[in-house]
């Protein structure tokens, strides 16, 4: 029953970072709007204001807000993101960025790429981070002093489980 | 030895992407194997007098085995064909391909429904319907339609839909207004 | 979460066609709203996301969390009474938030539905286990009680008469439990550490320990960190 146990695939990666929250300027005016989720508003074209990230890129699509780029995603941050990661070996502790910060950037490519200064700069910046990050993670992993029984135990595990980041990797590089 | 048929049934079922039809006469013939498998043992005891039964151990030994191991095979048969029953209810519901069906041992044919009775129970005791959004998150589309005559939407499990009035402009799930828009009732804006 | 204040019976009263009303304004009573609660950690529907990660990942079957999915079908229950009124005279702006309302009611059921699916997927898959285990139907709603009873029944006989009654009575019963998967809690999960634990005991063969801090992500047995699972102190990714 495959369909039923799904396990995390991208759809539900993308699905799950709509709850993050993300600042908008709104092209509209409304008091405010009462979500089951929370209470979001003023809505004017003078002040900014948080909402989750999926009603922002609902908004956007309907061209009724800028969505304004969140820090992480700013070039500047990228590259110092980027320096880091290279710098960085493996088994160090990953580069504090936001928890869905894929999923959120490449849907903000897609949907906001107007709102994010220096586009083409960024775009190039988290392909590299990306790849930079696959590579300190996980293209290698050291298996010295390993006896073959044990290399035949944790054959299957790794290899799937390495394999499996690798599809995900691309198929998120591809959007 | 029947093991071989045995073993061949649940490979054709392991390789197939849909139900092969449901294969009564291995099934059949196995329980019989396994009858007279055990009379063989009974029979051995009957034979052997008391005092000389210890020199019977591996011959009786080889024959629970064979026993329990096609007992295994088949349960093992059954249970990976009413898992994929299960899921054809889950995913069609009661819209199953007559072709599939066909496919169906008999018994299976009452699973079937018996499954679907104790489910359709429990997600009318939960009030919730669970299967919708099988394949994944919800990625609904929202049009802007114009009513040109006052309507109804298509209700859910808990609730009647909202009233529409003419000359009035909605934001509307597509999937549900696609029948009213066919019908001339609302009109696509954007 | 009160259900009593429903805007169809305020609406009446209120609403006319000419005045300033909006509905976005109507729909302001604190019923519904979703703010950091008193109880516990987060908002119902992170409450909820939660819950569903934690039993799709968990190896076990976790305690049914009666009072969550209770207060989630209230709030979808009234969000949804609160958007199906017959309005017809609003801006622009506000149809467009009903579909966006209608929008965060679909993503709040599919994890409503996530949640209990996955409950009915382990209990189908162990399905002896929650008949015979008194711990295990203890975690069960009383719907999922009587939905693992008629299965576990309806598996047994379907077994019995497809098959194992053709047998001889001394080998034809026992092995419907050997055909339903063992729950093994030594799966290894992904688990997010929500606050400072400190050292816990990976092993009591070989005295591991591992330390464990706040927004670790760790990769671990599930036996060792089911405690601190029940208590919230982890959730699995």
């Amino acid at each position: 029953m495959q369909s039923l146990s799904t396990l995390s695939k991208i759809d539900d990666l993308k699905f799950f970072c709509g709850d993050e929250k993300i600042t908008i300027q709104p092209k509209f005016q409304l008091k405010e709007a009462i979500f089951i989720g929370g209470t979001y508003g003023p809505f004017n074209s003078i002040e900014q204001c948080d909402v989750p990230f999926w009603l922002a890129l609902e908004l956007k699509r309907k061209q009724k807000c800028h969505i304004i780029v969140p820090e992480w995603l700013q070039a500047d941050n990228l590259e110092k993101s980027y320096t880091t990661e290279l710098a960085k070996k493996v088994g160090d502790p990953y580069e504090v960025l936001p928890y869905h910060y894929i999923e959120m950037a490449t849907q903000l490519l897609e949907y906001a790429s107007d709102d994010i200064p220096n586009v083409v700069k960024v775009r190039r910046l988290l392909e590299d981070l990306w790849t930079a990050s696959i590579t300190a993670g996980t293209s290698m992993i050291e298996l010295n002093n390993l006896t073959g029984m044990e290399l035949h135990n944790i054959r299957p595990i790794i290899t799937q489980a390495l394999t499996q980041f690798q599809t995900l990797s691309d198929s998120m590089l591809s959007q | 030895m029947s093991n071989s048929k045995v073993i061949a049934l649940l490979q054709e079922l392991s390789n197939s992407s849909t139900l092969p039809p449901y294969d009564e006469e291995t099934v059949r013939e196995t329980g019989q194997e396994i009858n007279n498998t055990h009379s063989e043992i009974i029979q051995l005891f009957a034979e052997t007098p008391a005092k000389e039964r210890k020199r019977l151990g591996s011959s009786v030994v080889v024959r629970h085995h064979t026993i329990a191991r096609n007992k295994r095979c088949i349960l093992a048969y059954l249970k990976n064909r009413i898992d994929v029953i299960k899921q054809l209810r889950w995913e069609l519901d009661n819209s199953i391909p007559e072709d599939v069906m066909q496919n169906f041992g008999s018994k299976e044919g009452e699973f079937l429904v018996k499954y679907d009775e104790i489910l359709t129970q429990y997600i009318d005791d939960v009030g919730v319907d669970l299967c919708k959004d099988l394949q994944g998150p919800p990625q609904v589309l929202y049009i802007q339609a114009r009513v040109l005559e006052d309507c109804q939407l298509p209700g859910d499990d808990q609730e009647e839909g909202r009233l529409l009035k003419k000359g009035t402009e909605h934001f509307l799930k597509r999937s549900d207004v696609e029948g009213l828009i066919r019908a001339g009732v609302l009109q696509h804006v954007i | 979460m009160h259900f009593e204040a429903l805007p169809t019976k305020r609406l009446p009263a209120q609403f006319t066609a000419n005045n300033e009303f909006k509905l976005l304004d109507l729909i302001l009573s604190n019923d519904i709203i979703d703010a950091e609660d008193e109880g516990g950690k987060g908002s119902l529907v992170q409450k909820i996301k939660t819950a569903a990660l934690n039993e799709r990942s968990a190896p076990e079957l976790l305690e049914y969390k009666e009072e969550l999915v209770d207060q989630i079908k209230q709030s979808l229950r009234s969000q949804k009474q609160r958007i199906n009124g017959p309005f017809t005279e609003f801006q622009f702006e506000e149809k467009l938030f009903t579909s966006f309302q209608q929008m965060e009611i679909d993503r709040i059921s599919y994890l409503l539905r996530s949640y209990l699916r996955s409950r009915i997927v382990k209990i189908e898959k162990h399905h002896s286990k929650f008949v015979s285990d008194e711990t295990y139907h203890q975690r069960l709603s009383p719907s999922e009680q009587k939905f693992a009873q008629s299965y576990t029944d309806l598996i047994k006989s379907h077994y019995r008469e497809s098959f194992l009654q053709s047998l001889p009575d001394r080998v034809n019963s026992g092995e419907e439990d050997a055909m339903t998967a063992r729950i093994n809690l030594d799966e290894y999960v992904i688990c997010r550490v929500l606050e400072r634990i400190g050292q816990i005991e990976l092993d009591d063969q070989t005295d591991e320990f591992a330390e464990l801090n706040e927004n670790d992500v760790v990769l671990i047995r599930y036996r060792p960190i089911q405690h601190l699972l029940v208590e919230g102190k982890v959730e699995l990714l």
